[in-house]
């Protein structure tokens, strides 16, 4: 099977997308010419001219909204916001425009409209483009979030994204794009709200969200020589959430450790924690446990961004910690 | 990372905690969760485990010397560390306490500050908690084996009961088998242990925690008896019943070793001039002794008729508190029931009660040496040890055994 790399993965699904539909276009800061921040739209504007791939001035208030325009007017247009951090500068067109359309109009309009960004520390970008605001966009009703794991997820539910009707916010990891991975050729399509079992296990139920599946994958390798054997859900998309994956591999194991790189404070872990106590609570066998990003802004320092942020590391000594029982309590 | 071990607040009123004994010497490697050391407090000497690993780099608190708790007690640190700033910063603390300063004045708020955050410390680390909690899945598993986690609670010394544990203790109690089959208690039903079963349960266990029980055991040939039992019922149609023949036989006995009629209450031993013997009646809710008053004035006809009176207001669950108190001697018969012999538990206050087994015919040895077949009654008299000795017994046991072998005797 081919290796390729996450950017080239995210650039092949709007190419086939393009390829596949005329109606497809694409703005953004950087697209155009540059093929990309981090090289996911390589080779697209050569393909596709500037009608279809715009580069667009530093205003994404703006280009949102030209996007939302050119979405009601029934285009298919695939907009990308460097970085997360960004997306609140185009707050009232998201969150505002975007997610209420379709349901002010009565369902008369299609929001056909995909917005990339992209999430993940690791980079010394600091406290304004190191942020991974997922759990804030998933707080607006409206919007689809997806959150792929590695690069054939990120294919495969960006072609999804792209040929949804609604709203999707798609979030890229940073750290992934350079990342390699066994990517099958042809057709891709993953669904929404279906979460994947990447590893089945019986010791505790690890969730992990984007880039902390591969680290849980990592964790477990060293876990699984010690005798421990977790069961690694990839969540997939936020909203609309696969609850029953969760619930079903809880009452398997009893245990369970949510890992998001969001900020912990009413992240998206807390989501999932409230969910499963509420359904699954006569089958804990532990009390539900969390590894996020600690409610600090980001610091510029990499030893002291290596301390806030989910690790292999820390989901290793978690999972060891939960096992080891007499800890708690 | 260097840390402070802390003298812990073990209990909401813990003040101060003394070190009984360091397990650790500075210099020593201590993994995460390994006991170090081992601290008083006001109510027990617990155990106390290191929250991470490393070297004991400095113990600043010696053994059999207290400290008030969220102090430094120690330092836990990698090899190399330099703790100096630490050790400093512990000893000016510490410092203060002895020098038994006021730390809000003099030291000032630094301290305070400091202490605040050794505090936190102590709050972030898991709790030593004094009760067992379960988990939700450990109580489900528990319901669906039928395990009460109440009763098991005790048995693990974990500080969480998981489901594994639960399963484990199953697995364990399920290998208690009896010829290799693997048995559960299945609870059919509870009843409460209260009311009637509760005062039967009480009394007797009182009993016979309290008087040390002797027993005595002697057969004898009820031939003469139940000649006369026939005889009267034949000639006279009176029912007479074994029973009340022997009542009747003990009245006389008790008459003349009155010994036996007597009572150890409040540290005197009471001897009864009037002969009450309770007959020990079982019904479906529980025993009930119904009591013949003044026996030894009585005839044999007189006790029939009021046994019989008092045995049936027992099954009628008539019987008033004026029948059945007061007694001071008591017969239980079985052996209308078929059982041979067996030995009774004392009716408190009294000191002594007659078992009754049943009359069986066997084989026996005559005074002219010949084996014959006769009616035998085994009964097993127990005697309150404390007022009763064995020589006393004995001669109240054979004076019962004569009467019954030789009824004429009653005559004279």
């Amino acid at each position: 099977m081919r290796e390729i790399t996450y950017a080239q993965a995210i650039s092949e699904a709007i190419d086939e997308e393009m390829r596949r539909d005329e109606k497809v276009i694409m703005f953004g800061e950087d697209i155009g010419i540059k093929g990309g921040n981090f090289g996911q739209t390589q080779g697209l504007y050569e393909k596709y001219g500037e009608w279809r791939i715009k580069d667009t001035p530093i205003s994404e208030n703006s280009f949102v909204g030209l996007a939302l325009g050119a979405a009601l007017t029934g285009l298919r247009p695939i907009v990308e916001i460097m970085y997360s951090d960004f997306l609140v500068v185009a707050g009232d067109q998201i969150f505002n425009q975007l997610a209420k359309i379709r349901y002010m109009s009565g369902g008369q309009t299609k929001v056909p409209l995909t917005l990339c960004t992209t999430i993940g520390m690791g980079r010394s970008t600091a406290a304004q483009h190191s942020q991974s605001l997922h759990a804030l966009v998933s707080h607006v009703p409206g919007l689809k979030v997806v959150m792929p794991s590695n690069a054939t997820e990120a294919k495969g539910l960006l072609k999804t994204a792209i040929r949804d009707d609604n709203p999707v916010i798609f979030f890229e990891h940073r750290m992934e794009f350079n990342q390699k991975h066994n990517v099958p050729e042809g057709e891709i399509l993953i669904p929404f709200g279906k979460a994947n079992i990447v590893k089945e296990g019986k010791d505790i139920t690890v969730v992990g969200i984007a880039r902390e599946v591969s680290n849980s994958l990592k964790a477990s390798e060293r876990l699984v020589k010690e005798g421990i054997d977790i069961e690694i859900i990839d969540l997939r998309t936020i909203v609309p959430m696969d609850r029953k994956t969760i619930i079903n591999s809880v009452k398997k194991t009893g245990k369970l450790l949510i890992v998001d790189e969001g900020h912990e404070r009413c992240g998206v872990a807390a989501e999932i924690g409230m969910d499963i106590i509420k359904n699954v609570f006569f089958d804990l066998d532990l009390p539900i446990e969390r590894i996020c990003t600690k409610n600090v802004p980001i610091p510029f320092s990499p030893i002291l961004e290596e301390e806030i942020m989910p690790t292999e590391d820390k989901i290793y000594h978690r999972v060891k910690r939960m096992m080891r029982r007499d800890n708690i309590g | 990372m260097a840390k402070y071990i802390i003298m812990p607040k073990l209990s909401f009123n813990m003040r101060e905690g003394k070190i009984i004994k360091w397990l650790k010497q500075e210099g020593e490697q201590v993994q995460e969760q390994e006991t170090i050391l081992q601290i008083e407090t006001d109510k027990s000497v617990i155990d106390f485990e290191s929250q991470i690993s490393g070297i004991l780099r400095k113990i600043f608190i010696k053994e059999g010397e207290t400290v008030p708790v969220t102090l430094p007690i120690g330092i836990i640190a990698n090899k190399e560390e330099d703790i100096s700033i630490m050790i400093k910063e512990a000893l000016e603390i510490l410092d203060g306490i002895s020098k038994g300063e006021e730390i809000q004045e003099e030291i000032g708020q630094e301290i305070e500050l400091k202490r605040e955050f050794l505090k936190k410390e102590v709050q972030s680390s898991p709790e030593i908690c004094e009760s067992v909690k379960i988990s939700p899945r450990a109580r489900k598993k528990a319901k669906e084996l039928g395990i009460d986690i109440s009763l098991i609670k005790n048995k693990f010394s974990k500080k969480i009961i998981q489901e594994e544990d639960i399963i484990e203790f199953f697995n364990k109690e399920k290998n208690v088998v009896i010829g290799g089959i693997p048995t559960v208690k299945v609870i059919a039903k509870e009843v409460p242990y209260s009311g009637m079963r509760q005062i039967i349960g009480n009394r007797l266990s009182e009993s016979k925690l309290t008087a040390p029980h002797i027993y005595f055991s002697t057969s004898v040939d009820m031939s003469n008896v139940l000649g006369i039992i026939e005889s009267l019922k034949k000639e006279q149609e009176i029912n007479i019943t074994i029973n009340d023949f022997l009542v009747f036989v003990l009245a006389k006995v008790l008459t003349e070793q009155p010994k036996m009629n007597s009572s150890l209450v409040d540290n005197k031993i009471v001897y009864y001039s009037s002969i009450n013997i309770g007959i020990a009646v079982g019904l479906e809710e529980g025993l009930v002794v119904p009591v013949i008053k003044e026996a030894e004035k009585k005839n044999l006809n007189e006790i029939a008729k009021e046994s019989k009176r008092l045995i049936t207001l027992a099954h009628e669950k008539r019987l008033m508190p004026e029948d059945y108190q007061s007694g001071t001697f008591t017969i239980s018969n079985l052996g209308m029931f078929g059982i041979e012999e067996f030995t009774a538990i004392i009716n408190p206050p009294e000191s002594g009660i007659l078992a009754i087994g049943s009359i069986q015919r066997k084989p026996v040895v005559n005074s002219y040496d010949q084996i014959v077949i006769r009616p035998i009654l085994k009964m097993t008299l127990s005697v309150d040890h404390r007022i009763i000795d064995g020589i006393v017994a004995t001669q109240f046991l054979n004076s019962v055994k004569k009467y019954l072998f030789n009824p004429g005797m009653l005559l004279l």
